[in-house]
């Protein structure tokens, strides 16, 4: 009786395992969980949330694709709603111009684009931010472009520090393996407690 | 005891049950090549060697893949790959749910459509439904994205196994590339720390 006890709870302990490797966020969410906008916003990314998808409701009742701005920033390179994006910690967005426009803006890149090419913005002349990488193309990233605010991919580039860095590799595993050994493992375990209940009767 | 035991088993049948069932699910997106009428596409071909003027209907079209708005999970083309004979449905980004539908285009700010002029697609798929074959694909077989009624044929230059987190793989790229991503060791059980790629460059 003691042994099966203990191999029981084995199986459970396996299956707890299991579940911790493989259901990433089974556990519901909600902004209080995160202590930072930022842990926030990593959390989203890493489920390639967005406002289309946002099982956990951190985007509130704004939905425009920052989840839980109500937390604090932890200072470092926050994707601010109010501002653009930057790099760097120059903090020119709290004075901005009154003509300020930012990526929200525009509804398009090829809007940006044109607004920047009137005004003959450069990398070196960009006043309102608008070309965070310093290619001279405005607006690339999804999450400063109204036109896009379902974008799942465009993954902490205002978290990373360096610029350098591209996407982050699709999640491609499944649980679909594990589960259905587990299930067989299940399966076969629960036939021979039958088998062994009958042997000593 | 008895209740135990068929607790067991009632659990163990459904969990293997569901997830097998997900599992196949997840296989459907894939089907052998067929023999498919040519009118209905064109094959395109590098900048600087395509004589006909049906780039009048891509010049105007953005390549960058963030200029698009489609929901994701939308059917938005079609991955061929002879070699293994092997076609697959490609659906619009690569989150979770995307990728449980089969094969995934990666939306960024460094990734492109399929499309003549430059840049980077990046197609993702899982290694246990989708892409379980990849390990037979070998360097200079041939890829074809179909894509807005026009075929592009990569030739497969690289193939390289890295670990889950390299973010130097889904970079801008000047020429025309295709590259294809999933999980590695291909039989792992569980999440598989590698990552699989397959790279290649559009044909002239």
């Amino acid at each position: 009786m003691k042994k099966l006890i203990v191999s029981l709870f084995a199986l459970l302990m396996t299956i707890g395992g299991f579940s911790g490797v493989n259901v990433a966020s089974a556990a519901d969410k909600n902004c209080s969980d995160f202590d930072t906008k930022e842990e926030a916003q990593a959390f989203w990314d890493d489920n390639n949330y967005s406002v289309g998808n946002d099982p956990h409701d951190l985007d509130g009742n704004d939905n425009d694709g920052v989840p839980c701005e109500s937390l604090p920033s932890d200072g470092s390179n926050a994707n601010n709603e109010e501002n653009n994006n930057t790099e760097d910690q120059q903090s020119t967005e709290e004075t901005t111009p009154a003509a300020d426009k930012d990526c929200k803006h525009f509804a398009s890149q090829e809007e940006a684009q044109a607004y920047w090419d009137e005004n003959g913005f450069t990398a070196g002349n960009d006043p309102q931010r608008l070309d965070r990488d310093g290619d001279s193309i405005p607006c690339e990233d999804g999450d400063e472009s109204a036109a896009n605010p379902s974008d799942e991919q465009s993954t902490s580039d205002s978290e990373e520090t360096t610029a350098q860095q591209g996407g982050e590799l699709p999640n491609t595993s499944t649980s679909y393996a594990s589960y259905t050994l587990l299930g067989l493992i299940l399966t076969v375990l629960g036939g021979s407690l039958f088998v062994i209940r009958k042997r000593f009767q | 005891m008895k209740y135990i035991a068929t607790a067991l088993v009632v659990i163990g049948i459904a969990l293997a049950g569901w997830s097998g069932f997900q599992w196949w699910q997840g296989t459907q997106s894939v089907s052998e090549i067929e023999p498919e009428a040519q009118e209905s596409t064109e094959t395109v071909q590098a900048a600087g060697t395509d004589k006909e003027n049906h780039s009048s209907q891509t010049v105007n079209q953005p390549i960058q893949t963030l200029s698009y708005d489609h929901e994701h999970g939308k059917n938005i083309a079609k991955l061929k790959i002879p070699a293994i004979n092997q076609q697959f449905e490609v659906f619009w980004g690569t989150g979770e749910d995307t990728l449980d539908k089969g094969v995934g285009m990666y939306v960024s700010k460094w990734t492109t459509v399929p499309n003549k002029k430059k840049g980077h697609t990046v197609l993702s798929g899982h290694r246990d439904t989708v892409f379980t074959e990849l390990g037979d694909i070998k360097k200079g077989d041939i890829l074809t994205a179909v894509y807005n009624g026009k075929e592009y044929n990569y030739k497969v230059d690289k193939i390289w196994i890295t670990d889950a987190d390299d973010r130097t793989v889904i970079v801008k790229k000047d020429q025309p590339t295709l590259t294809l991503t999933t999980c590695y060791p291909f039989d792992f059980i569980g999440n598989a720390p590698d990552r699989y790629i397959i790279q290649g460059h559009l044909l002239n």
